[in-house]
């Protein structure tokens, strides 16, 4: 994307005051077109409410927003070309799952046939061919659901906003929902913005996350980027699980970081951020799945390692994640992939080496 | 279970005993060819036929009948109104005085009621110089006024059960939000709608404080000639009449019942 | 702000649109119902003359050709010098209190009782129970009329059974209008009561069990707590028009059945005298005023609570 392409969707200092508490405060956001964005954020974060301002249900008490451009802040919402998928799935209960999905065209004021063809192919799309005449009670969580995506695709909206669009499903479903939606978003090439407190949902479908907190903003980027980058102890402790430990600036040079942190063993050394040092006092982060067990010494240079005794473990067949008690007496998680089917496996009590690559390593402010 | 079950199940019987056997025992002597209580003549439907005889009471009846219906009819379209403010609008001027005004009748004593609209009455006639006849059509203005906060109150518990979402959905797939009710709400609060169209009909056809106080000369209403009737003691006609009530009444509740237990049905497939 | 009604739109014609909605339902109920409380305050204030309309105007000619206003405050002190008044009241309270305490422990077992009961049965229970509630008021109290009288059914049974010899004095007297009140009024005490009590989770009661308390604990400490809405939505109902009730004293009590309903009727048509009539109404809604107010917090929170 060039640099002079405008963002599709332009959110400019938005916020919503519910009288004296603040659900959002002055939130920037550029989302692209054709993009799969997720607004990640516990219950409370404000994504809500974000996302009922870009449909025009409520009012923003302060900021703009644009949407290709032209300013929506204050068309009400059955003007937008933004159309939403409730979380509970709105699906009028006393219309058939054809008029269900039609309603949009006809307050268009489209014609018959025209209607009648586009429901039927909009069906297809959702694979529930013959179901047009059953009645919103008669379908399963399932079904509900891709009706309600299929009434929101069908006026061929700019953005489509999604709150909360596998919260209802269970796991299996869950799963292949996902890929469903990708596809489909693949295929029509719609801008979808989802909201979602479910990190995984988020990491899975997006193109770009915005983690939300408090009504602001923590961190906006690439699934990868929030994952392997935090830019905070609240997102890295967020998404995914982490191993966080207290570390002290020892020294500095150009290349490298030097700290002390007890729970890894002592002295450490990290690639120096591009930022001046302020404190002494820093978190060094390190994912689970990043770090080896062993029984035996690692003979690698490379690889720092600590010495620990196994204090739990847990065995989930594909994985397994131990608790680890290092001889600083912190605890450090590991999560180790089960390669070999038939192993010396490493069990309670066993006294293990833990190691990891410098580059594992995540540094972050207190 | 057991211990408690015999005083709740005796406490049944006896509570649907002392509910029906009044109504019973009315049933069984509208059809005694004696005028007294204390002895039975035999069977015989005299009584009935003097009923239909009677043509006092078939012109309050149908008077009374006239007034539940308009009075029905206004109470629902008024009381819908005030429902959907209530339930929607979150905030406007005086909605504390609004409200106020639409639980009080519920509560309100009828003779107070009667008596403060029969004054606005005489005042208003003092003033325009209308109503100059009171009657029909002020009996009808004062049972609307009542009847119009039952059915307010029945659709809006109907409405704060409705999610929200169901509306929101619609404008946000181009409906005004005036298309919105008439698309989406009324259809969805329908069954309430009727449900308080009967409840006023049946207020408004058993009202006899309120018809009392503000009725005229030539407007006399059922329940105001069965009133007549029975402070002078009991009357073997108007067991007819009760019995002819009772029946339509019971008809038409079990109906209503059956309706409703056909769709909660249809609702189970799935 | 949302809500279906309020959404921020410039066009005049659903501003219209809305403005109407509101505007119909709170004119009437501003003419036909607040304006004519305002209006019994005034002609509480007036005296009483012969003519059409029997009371003194609020605003007078005087002499010199001003508008002047004539208020009394005469009818007041009526009320409160004659003790009348005053016991009537306090009776009308007493006897509507009683008969909802009463109401209440007949209705409160017969809605549980319905609660608990397995469909079919329940829904025809409930179908017997609001059949009564849709048949007139008016029959209904008729209906004791024809059992209470002297030479009425209940006499006429005790009498053949032996039970007395001498026929009760049951019709006309005070009795007569507890038995009445509770009859006709004992739908409304019992539908708040199984609405609530139909709610009630019955894993909660199991959970008390499993903590170790008895059947009647489990009754006291999460049932009788729980239930309690529907006991004051109950109560209300019947309490508050209980006493300004009319037609129960009137057909089913006797001279000496003090109600103040029967009072207001009988001063407003038999004496003519609106005034005092007025005085008597503005008095009694005072009395209801605190009970009303209470009532529609209640139902407001009730609301409240189920959205």
């Amino acid at each position: 994307m060039s640099e002079k392409e405008q963002a599709f969707i332009q959110i400019r200092k938005i916020s919503k005051h519910f009288g004296d508490v603040i659900a959002v405060n002055k939130v920037d956001l550029d989302i692209k077109k054709g993009e799969l964005f997720s607004i990640l954020g516990a219950s409370g974060s404000g994504k809500t409410t974000l996302l009922r301002m870009m449909a025009g249900l409520e009012m923003p008490t302060e900021g703009k927003i644009f949407i290709d451009g032209i300013d929506m802040t204050n068309v009400p919402p059955y003007k937008r070309p933004v159309n939403i998928m409730f979380q509970n799935y709105a699906l009028f209960p006393h219309m058939t799952v054809f008029d269900n999905i039609a309603y949009g065209l006809k307050k268009e004021g489209q014609t018959k046939d025209l209607i009648e063809e586009k429901v039927k192919r909009m069906l297809s799309l959702v694979k529930l061919e013959g179901y047009d005449g059953r009645k919103p009670n008669q379908l399963s969580g399932g079904q509900s659901q891709r009706v309600a995506l299929a009434r929101s695709l069908i006026k061929e909206p700019k953005v489509l906003l999604l709150d909360e669009p596998l919260a209802a499903l269970d796991k299996k479903l869950r799963q292949s929902t996902q890929f469903e939606l990708m596809d489909i978003q693949d295929e029509l090439g719609v801008t979808f913005v989802i909201v979602t407190h479910d990190q995984e949902e988020a990491m899975t479908l997006s193109d770009r996350i915005a983690v939300m907190e408090e009504g602001e903003f923590v961190q906006i980027g690439t699934p990868n980027s929030i994952y392997e980058h935090p830019n905070s102890k609240f997102v890295a402790d967020f998404i995914g699980n982490i191993n966080m430990f207290d570390a002290k600036v020892l020294g500095t040079n150009v290349q490298e970081l030097t700290l002390d942190c007890k729970a890894l063993g002592g002295e450490i050394k990290i690639q120096n951020p591009d930022q001046t040092i302020h404190s002494s006092e820093f978190s060094v982060a390190l994912r689970p799945e990043k770090v080896i067990i062993e029984k035996q010494q690692p003979s690698d240079e490379d690889h720092y390692y600590v010495k620990g005794v196994v204090e739990d473990f847990g065995y989930f067949g594909n994985l397994s994640i131990f608790r680890v008690r290092t001889t600083s007496g912190d605890i450090i998680q590991v999560s180790k992939q089960n390669r070999m089917r038939i192993e010396d496996s490493i069990t309670w009590e066993d006294e293990v080496y833990l190691s990891w690559v410098r580059e594992s390593l995540i540094l972050l402010d207190n | 279970m057991n211990q408690r079950s015999t005083f709740i199940f005796s406490m049944l019987c006896f509570g649907f005993a002392f509910l029906y056997i009044p109504i019973v025992l009315v049933i069984i002597y509208s059809f005694n060819d004696s005028k007294l209580v204390t002895v039975w003549g035999g069977w015989s439907f005299r009584w009935y036929v003097e009923l239909f005889n009677n043509e006092n009471i078939l012109n309050a009846a149908l008077l009374s009948f006239r007034i539940a219906a308009i009075t029905a009819t206004f109470a629902t379209i008024f009381g819908t109104m005030a429902g959907l403010i209530l339930a929607r609008l979150r905030q406007f001027r005086g909605r504390m005085l609004f409200t106020g005004m639409i639980a009080s009748p519920l509560v309100m004593p009828e003779v107070i009621t009667g008596l403060s609209l029969l004054l606005l009455f005489v005042s208003l006639q003092n003033f325009i110089g209308w109503p100059s006849q009171r009657g029909m059509n002020t009996i009808t203005i004062a049972h609307i006024t009542f009847s119009m906060a039952y059915v307010a109150v029945i659709i809006q518990s109907r409405l704060t059960e409705i999610n929200e979402s169901l509306e929101e959905a619609a404008m946000d797939l181009g409906a005004k939000p005036a298309r919105v009710i008439w698309d989406i709400t009324l259809p969805i609060i329908l069954p309430a709608m009727i449900s308080g169209w009967l409840l006023a009909f049946t207020l408004s056809l058993d009202d006899l404080v309120i018809s009392s106080f503000v009725s005229g000369p030539g407007a006399t209403t059922l329940p105001m000639l069965i009133f007549s009737k029975v402070r002078l003691g009991v009357s073997p006609d108007i067991n007819a009449l009760a019995t002819i009530l009772i029946l339509i009444v019971t008809v038409g509740v079990c109906i209503a019942a059956w309706i409703i237990n056909r769709q909660k049905e249809s609702k189970a497939i799935s | 702000m949302s809500g279906l009604l309020i959404n921020v739109d410039n066009s005049f014609r659903e501003r219209l649109w809305k403005n109407l909605i509101i505007a119909i339902p709170y004119f009437w109920l501003l003419l036909f119902f607040l304006a004519p409380f305002l209006i019994v305050l005034k002609i509480s204030l007036a005296d009483p003359i012969i003519a059409q309309p029997p009371f003194t105007p609020l605003f007078q000619d005087s002499v010199d050709g001003s508008i002047s206003i004539y208020t009394t405050f005469d009818n007041y002190l009526f009320l409160f010098q004659d003790s009348l008044y005053l016991v009537t009241y306090l009776s009308s309270v007493k006897l509507a209190f009683i008969s909802t305490v009463l109401a209440l422990l007949i209705g409160y077992p017969i809605a549980y009782g319905i609660a608990r009961s397995p469909q079919p049965t329940r829904n025809i229970l409930l179908l017997l129970v609001v059949i009564p509630f849709w048949i007139s008021f008016l029959l209904r109290v008729y209906a004791w009329m024809g059992i209470l009288k002297t030479k009425g059914l209940l006499n006429g049974l005790l009498l053949w059974t032996g039970i007395i010899d001498q026929p009760l004095e049951l019709l006309y007297t005070d009795t007569a209008v507890y038995i009445g009140m509770i009859y006709s009024y004992l739908p409304f005490m019992i539908l708040p009561l199984y609405a609530n009590l139909e709610k009630l989770d019955i894993r909660l009661l199991e959970a008390a069990s499993d903590l170790g308390a008895k059947r009647w604990e489990v009754f006291k400490d999460v049932t009788l707590p729980l239930s309690i809405p529907g006991i004051i939505a109950g109560c209300c109902l019947m309490f508050i028009p209980a006493i300004g009730e009319y037609v129960i004293p009137t057909l089913l009590g006797g001279a000496d059945t003090l109600m103040i309903g029967r009072v207001l009727f009988d001063e407003f048509f038999l004496n003519r005298d609106w005034p005092v009539a007025s005085a008597v109404a503005i008095v009694l809604v005072l009395l209801l005023v605190l009970p009303i107010v209470y009532f529609q917090k209640r139902q407001n929170q009730e609301l409240l609570s189920e959205s």
